[in-house]
């Protein structure tokens, strides 16, 4: 059951977004979607969970294709966490997590349904909090719902689009580990669109590099981080260093006489 | 990996849950499973049907509860009608039932409507009267009696005229406020821009109207159920009761757009585009048929959700119900303020409800969340 | 969950339909006797309808301040048990108490108030909403008539109408002639004067008149051109509001303004005051009326009254001072609070004023 991307071209308007992408993800691996602001990170994760429909390319898992399907069906297969959800009206935390389980039932959540909310809410350690309003949550907090959102969606693959940008460190670290946490407990595929190498490189499996639409570099971090590429991409002389294990990018920074 | 929590809790029949609590008593497991919602959804129907019969009875014509029954029964069933009874019959029959039940049912089409376009909208300030649907329903009903002139106009016409120019005026509005992401600010500032316009319309038609259409005219500036008949309490509850089983089929989709987003929806499976176009479709027409017989009446639209969302939460399955019930109690109570606080004299019940909904939605903007979109 | 509430809603919803179809499905026989065989009246009224009331008329509820005029007019003043709130207003001297006023105006009538009345008609004009009062009112057997008393131009049509309503056909008919003899008089007068260009201001500043209004007719009829009459553009009334510049192009001779009528006399200042700014108006010291101090206020309750009569008489005199010198308007005006209006007449100078440099 690995997700194959292939070919998936992508236009916002006369914008060329999206040039070509072809991937492949393990099961139960955890992916990161690499690249500078316009690099089309964010469109893929929103091709790949049905939000934009693209000019070309197909999206298969386990051999389906899952762009052909009914709403529904895709819904039942892959989650989406949208970078953040400002809710003007009241919803608790339990109702919020609910919404997940929209593809799932028919007019009204049965018992299944709500056995999965509590569970994505234990999961995520939001049971203290699960009767208070979204409203009331912290940046953090309020990420973690829309996770427990997207897992008790019961999905088999999970896309993440930048949720940790607004977060504090503390937040972005425990996001990181929650999902891969959740990939090796319950073999789910996750695709993450981030801005922050060390992050990937620290807690991903697979690290694809993303530039003007084209995927540059993909395979494992150690792998993927070349010192060239990355400088090509993102303008800037880095450097790669291994440290404890996990591959370390560092900007390297010349003392520059700026005239005035 | 299941957790303790989940076998607690019984969350198929709310009726096993027993008696029913004050919903504001933090009763922890009875709240967690929102059983009471289907309770206070079940005593506000009882209660709106007893303040409908109380309502009747209200007035200055001396009528009791008890002959508003008896009047009702008549109807219903045939009788003889005795003659010292007749006056107070046609009162109740013509005039006063009528009246309620048009006020109960256009109140609660306009709150539906109102939290329709506020969760596809994804804001607590937008409703028929300030999206300007209602200025331009009334805009085209009075169009429609102005070009018939003498002969006058069957109602679906009417109606028909002022759901077009409704909807035209809707799909502007929308596409206008689409271009800057629906923010709530360019939506609220051209609903403002399309009601001046259609009020000045429906002025300048006067200038058409001859003596016979005039007064007709300057009745949709203000929302009146002075003149209910019964076929118009039928076709605003046909409609109703119509729309009301659609929209919930539809009300889990409906959550999801307004608490997820438009593209959180989406992967969620719901068809956003086509679902927007559609509801907002449902919420145009029930607005259109409510001013095609009452005229502009502001405020309920708004004032109704808000009402029931502080009742019984946003989720959309129960907050469409309990809008019918908070928009039909706040016209009823309207009309009947109306009609009794400067007897003889009939204060419409547009401008009755404009002194309740205005300080409403004057907190309303000032409390309302600023991180909004 | 769910399932289970929405059936039951669902139920509630189809009960309450169910029982709106059913509602009114019993036929409801009444049990007192058919009313009196004794006269039925038939009329055709205003908008063309023939209408049957049952016996004579002892008891009507009439709207609009000017139909009460009529209604008094003919003799039939004490038979009118509810009006409009404009109505008493406007005549105080109409003997209505606060619970016998029906409504504010010619809409939102009060229909439980009406009935409660147990008048035998209704009389309404046609701008009021009639229409809905015909259906409202069905219920209770109250029959509706359409008389349009402020339309000067079906006069003759409407006094006939009241008569044969109730029954008062003679005293129509004593009414009738005294408005002819008043515009003979005025014909007479007028016949083979040169026409006088008149400005005429109702109610608002620089609000005119048209044809087809009642007081382009009163112009008219007393020998007067009405300096906007071939302007366009008016509203249902056929009035419009004018830039000033206008009345200074076109230059009358004779200005006239009216307040909206009201029987309670006017305080001789307040005509002095309205006088004074009307001459003081910027750029207007050059006009005929201002500089040669023809500048007229009225009180509608006179100049209105009968269809706009005694409005026309009163602006003969104005406008043909020679022609009318053995003619007292006055005279007229009491005639008619006196003997019409059935009340007491305290003197002209509440209702007129000239300039006080002409004789009033």
């Amino acid at each position: 059951m690995s997700l194959q991307i292939d070919d998936i071209r992508f236009s916002y308007g006369k914008h060329l977004v999206l040039d070509g992408v072809s991937l492949e993800v393990a099961e139960g691996s955890f992916c990161a979607l690499l690249g500078p602001n316009g690099s089309g990170k964010s469109t893929l994760t929103k091709v790949i969970a049905g939000v934009h429909r693209p000019a070309s390319g197909t999206v298969s898992l386990g051999g389906v294709d899952v762009l052909g399907l009914g709403r529904r069906s895709h819904a039942r297969l892959i989650g989406y966490v949208p970078q953040s959800g400002e809710v003007p009206f009241d919803l608790t935390v339990r109702e919020a997590v609910l919404l997940g389980r929209t593809p799932h039932f028919g007019i009204g959540p049965g018992r299944a349904d709500w056995a999965k909310v509590d569970e994505a809410i234990a999961l995520l350690g939001l049971g203290e909090l699960e009767d208070r309003s979204l409203s009331e949550l912290s940046g953090g907090q309020a990420q973690r719902a829309l996770v427990a959102r997207a897992l008790a969606q019961d999905t088999r693959v999970l896309l993440l689009d930048e949720p940790t940008s607004a977060l504090d460190l503390r937040y972005q670290i425990e996001t990181l580990q929650l999902v891969r946490q959740i990939t090796r407990s319950h073999g789910i595929t996750a695709l993450i669109a981030i801005h922050d190498l060390n992050h990937a490189g620290r807690f991903c499996d697979q690290a694809v590099l993303l530039h003007q639409g084209r995927i540059q570099r993909a395979g494992t971090p150690q792998e993927a981080f070349d010192e060239a590429a990355l400088t090509a991409i993102y303008g800037l002389d880095v450097t790669v260093e291994e440290r404890e294990g996990y591959v370390e990018v560092r900007p390297v920074v010349r003392e520059i006489e700026y005239q005035i | 990996m299941t957790t303790s929590v989940a076998a607690e809790r019984d969350a198929g029949t709310p009726a096993a849950s027993g008696g029913a609590p004050a919903p504001a008593r933090p009763d922890r497991a009875r709240r967690r499973t929102g059983a009471w919602r289907p309770i206070a959804l079940a005593a506000g129907v009882v209660a709106s049907a007893i303040a409908i019969v109380v309502a009747v009875a209200i007035g200055s014509a001396g009528i009791s509860i008890a002959d508003v029954w008896r009047a009702v029964v008549l109807a219903t069933f045939g009788g003889e009608l005795q003659a010292d009874f007749a006056q107070a019959y046609s009162i109740v029959t013509e005039l006063r039932l009528p009246r309620t039940l048009l006020a109960f049912g256009a109140g609660a089409a306009l709150s539906v409507a109102g939290a329709l376009m506020q969760g596809l909208l994804r804001n607590p300030l937008v409703s028929p009267f300030t999206l300007g649907v209602s200025p331009a329903a009334a805009f085209g009903a009075a169009l429609a009696i102005t070009l018939a002139g003498a002969q006058g106009v069957p109602a679906w016409v009417t109606i028909a005229s002022a759901l077009a120019m409704a909807l035209l005026v809707s799909a502007f509005v929308l596409t206008l406020a689409s271009v800057k992401r629906m923010a709530v600010a360019t939506l609220l500032l051209l609903g403002i821009a399309v009601t001046q316009l259609f009020e000045a319309l429906t002025s300048a038609l006067q200038f058409a109207a001859n003596e016979n259409t005039l007064q007709a005219i300057i009745r949709w500036t203000f929302g009146s159920v002075n003149d209910a008949t019964w076929s118009d309490v039928q076709v605003v509850w046909v409609v109703l009761v119509l729309a009301l089983p659609l929209v919930l089929w539809f009300a889990k989709d409906l959550n999801a757009i307004a608490f997820a987003g438009d593209d959180a929806a989406k992967s969620l499976g719901v068809n956003v585009g086509a679902l927007r176009v559609g509801l907002i479709v449902v919420a145009v027409l029930l607005a259109s048929v409510v001013v095609s017989f009452c005229g502009v009446i502001g405020f309920v639209g708004l004032v109704g959700p808000h009402i029931a969302r502080l009742v019984i939460g946003a989720d959309h399955r129960y907050l469409l119900p309990f809008s019918v019930l908070t928009g039909g109690l706040l016209l009823l109570l309207a009309d009947t303020v109306g009609r009794t606080v400067l007897a003889p004299a009939v204060i419409p019940v547009g401008i009755v409800v404009a002194f309740i909904g205005a300080p409403i939605f004057i907190n309303l903007i000032l409390t309302r969340k600023t991180a909004l979109r | 969950m769910s399932r289970p509430l929405h059936r039951s809603r669902l139920g509630v919803i189809a009960v309450l339909a169910l029982a709106l179809a059913l509602a009114g499905c019993g036929t409801v026989t009444t049990a007192a006797p058919a009313a009196s065989e004794s006269a039925q009246i038939t009329v055709t009224d205003d908008q063309g309808r023939e209408v049957t009331i049952d016996g004579p008329v002892d008891r009507a509820v009439v709207l609009n301040s000017y139909a009460n005029e009529f209604v008094r007019a003919i003799g039939a003043g004490d038979r009118v048990v509810g009006v409009d709130r404009s109505s008493l207003n406007r005549l105080p001297y109409l003997e209505i108490s606060e619970d016998e006023v029906i409504a504010e105006g010619l809409d939102q009538i009060n229909y439980e108030a009406v009935a409660a009345l147990e008048p035998d008609v209704v009389v309404l004009p046609r701008n009021a909403v009639w229409q809905e009062a015909e259906q409202q009112l069905s219920g209770f057997g109250i029959p509706v008539v359409v008389a349009t008393a402020w339309d000067y131009a079906v006069f003759d049509d409407t006094v006939d109408l009241l008569g044969e309503v109730f029954g008062a056909q003679d005293g129509a008919e004593a009414f009738q002639s005294f408005a002819s003899e008043l515009q003979q008089v005025v014909a007479d007068g007028v016949e083979g004067q040169p026409t006088v260009p008149v400005y005429w201001e109702t109610a608002e500043p620089y609000l005119t008149v048209l044809p087809g209004s009642g007081f382009h007719a009163i112009i008219e009829a007393a020998g007067g051109e009405n300096v906007f009459a071939s302007a366009a553009g008016g509203d249902a009334q056929e009035e419009i509001t004018v830039d000033p510049a206008e009345v200074v192009t076109r230059d009358p001779a004779v200005i006239v303004h009216e307040y909206e009528p009201s029987a309670t006399p006017t305080e001789p200042s307040a005509f002095d005051a309205t006088r004074a700014e009307i001459i003081a108006r910027p750029g207007w010291s050059g006009i005929a009326a201002v500089e040669e101090e023809r500048v007229y206020v009225a009180n509608g309750w006179a100049t209105s009254a009968i269809a706009k009569s005694i409005g026309a008489l009163y602006l003969a005199t104005w406008l043909h001072p020679e022609a009318f010198e053995g003619v007292d308007p006055d005279a007229y005006l009491q005639r008619w609070v006196e003997e019409f209006q059935g009340t007491e007449f305290t003197g002209a100078d509440g209702y007129v004023s000239a300039p006080a440099a002409s004789e009033g």
